[in-house]
């Protein structure tokens, strides 16, 4: 398949995205660890465009809430969806298989950390993810997983288990995966 | 940053959690109310309801199970059986756990409630009848509204056909009635809708249908971008030993007009003629035509299922011809779309049985068993949604 340019020489050229494709930015994880990405995949996070927009970047951007793993990962969606070239159909690809050998945890630090940077696609498909995981499974492995504790009586638990039995039927059981 | 801090900020923020649950079947949220107090009050806000609409039921049209309809001969009522809604596997045996359609069959003993959607999860239920009752319905909450009797209808009416649907721009749920009375000469349609947020019926005078005109059946409604479509496949006849003429007849639930659309011309003769039978479903915004033997199957060609796609209605109205399905031996008819290469079938032979067929690959995947006492069986292709027929549609949209 032809690689579409999307630059053809000497037309159209916007000097400013060809400035932000070759400037670098360093990003800061919470546990120190420092990451260049360059600008123009930084800016596919709203919350970092911003920081920059208003020039209180001065080299290193520091992200208190993202711990360096995390970071490294969306990192590499970053660079994935601003990658010259690459079709909807293999960012799509990317997004699918990116996800897909996420565990819990991971899935939970990731979404955070979209939501904070405002990385919409990635929020979207990591939410849709953690949804697939939860989909069949019980109602103390969702407690679990997400470290909540029922505020319920078992007396109203059961009347509203009562009421829609039918949802309680095909649950998996509550081995993680 | 340690894994349990990053749990607490997740505990504390109610939007990613109601972000993430936006993308669950109901059958999934319907459990998970019973979380805590704070995932109660998230899935019950008409704000998550919306949001899952959206995310969920908006986000791709494939059906996600099904809605069945049967008489029971063991009670000696009409059910629908919850136990296939949004659900991803289609086996065991059917069972019968809601008796909502009770509320129908204590009007008349002689009552068959019909079911025509969904749209968003909602369904209508009716009878032919103009006697019996019209009711919205979302099957997943077990929530049912009964519309008011229309003060024009009940004289001499001989038949009744529904449709539903939202008005986007009024910010309504309209259902449709289309009423036929043999007994006059020319008979004509008589046409009359109800808006939720009046809580009326009016008649629709001017509504352009010809003389002789009657609804065969009703067939799935559509959304079409910021339009709800109604659909029936009605006929035309002029004398009583004629052939009809068979089309599709639909009706734009916002502007409140009619549009004919004929049948290919192939199937068009043969179903005049009363050798075919026609099953519609919807899909996304186009309609998905199966057409079959009406009796006897003399060869393997008899058993396979012809497909039509119609898109666009009326004068725009292009059909488009797919790939026969089959052949499926001892299958009578189609029933529903599940997914987006599958479809539920009935079977007979020694037992009754729903089967679950993947077009793409021929294969047939799941079974659910139907008892003897069970009879009557309407199948609805389903997506459910939290979106409740009692409360007003205007606070809703």
């Amino acid at each position: 398949m032809a690689r579409k340019n999307r630059n053809p020489v000497g037309k159209n050229v916007d000097p400013e995205a060809q400035k932000k494709k070759t400037r670098t930015l360093t990003l800061k994880s919470s546990d120190g660890q420092e990451f260049s990405i360059s600008e123009s995949a930084a800016v596919l996070s709203i919350a970092i465009e911003n920081m920059v927009e208003d020039d209180c970047a001065g080299g290193v951007i520091p992200l208190p809430l993202v711990d360096g793993g995390t970071l490294a990962r969306v990192i590499t969606y970053l660079n994935k969806h601003a990658e010259d070239g690459a079709s909807d159909e293999e960012k799509r690809k990317f997004d699918e298989e990116f996800v897909s050998g996420m565990e819990m945890g991971v899935l939970f630090d990731v979404v955070l950390a979209a939501n904070y940077l405002d990385i919409r696609g990635l929020l979207r498909e990591v939410r849709r993810r953690i949804a697939d995981r939860m989909k069949n499974k019980s109602v103390e492995w969702v407690r679990k997983t997400f470290h909540i504790e029922s505020d319920f009586t078992p007396e109203e638990e059961e009347q509203m288990k009562k009421e829609f039995a039918w949802a309680w039927e095909g649950v998996d059981s509550d081995v993680d995966d | 940053m340690n894994r349990l801090a990053i749990h607490d900020v997740l505990l504390v923020s109610d939007d990613v959690v109601a972000e993430i649950l936006s993308h669950l079947p109901v059958r999934s949220l319907l459990r998970f109310k019973t979380v805590n107090k704070s995932w109660h009050d998230i899935i019950d806000s008409w704000a998550f309801t919306k949001l899952h609409l959206e995310n969920y039921c908006n986000n791709c049209s494939n059906n996600n199970g099904i809605l069945v309809r049967v008489y029971d001969g063991n009670t000696k009522k009409w059910k629908l059986s919850t136990k296939f809604l949004d659900c991803s596997k289609l086996c065991g045996e059917l069972t019968l756990d809601n008796d909502f359609l009770e509320l129908f069959s204590k009007t008349e003993q002689s009552f068959i409630p019909r079911m025509v959607g969904a749209i968003d999860g909602l369904i209508c239920i009716y009878g032919v009848r103009p006697s019996t009752p019209i009711a919205l319905c979302n099957p997943s909450l077990a929530e049912t509204q009964t519309l008011p009797m229309s003060p024009i209808s009940s004289t001499g009416v001989d038949l009744r056909n529904v449709g539903f649907g939202f008005d986007f721009v009024h910010k309504d749920l309209k259902v449709v009635q289309l009423l036929t009375c043999f007994s006059t000469k020319p008979y004509r349609l008589h046409v009359e809708v109800y808006s939720q947020s009046t809580n009326t019926w009016r008649e629709i005078l001017d509504h352009q249908i010809p003389n002789y005109m009657s609804i065969k059946k009703a067939i799935m409604p559509y959304k079409n971008g910021s339009f709800c479509f109604s659909h029936w496949l009605a006929f035309q006849r002029f004398q009583p030993f004629d052939d009809a003429n068979f089309f599709i007849l639909s009706f734009n639930m916002q502007n409140e007009v009619f549009e004919r659309t004929p049948l290919p011309p192939c199937v068009h003769d043969a179903a005049d003629a009363g050798q075919l039978k026609l099953k519609f479903f919807a899909k996304d915004d186009s309609l998905l035509l199966f057409v079959y033997p009406l009796w006897e199957r003399f060869s393997l060609e008899d058993e396979c299922f012809g497909r039509w796609l119609l898109n666009g209605l009326g004068d725009k109205g292009r059909w488009t011809r797919l790939s026969s399905v089959g052949p499926l031996l001892g299958v009578p008819k189609p029933l529903a779309l599940w997914k987006s290469h599958e479809l539920v079938f009935k079977r007979w032979g020694e037992e009754k049985k729903l089967i679950l067929y993947n077009s793409s690959t021929q294969e047939i995947r799941n079974t659910v068993k139907i008892s003897k006492k069970q009879y009557g069986l309407t199948v609805l292709g389903y997506k459910g949604s939290l979106i409740s027929p009692v409360i007003f549609m205007k606070a809703q949209l």
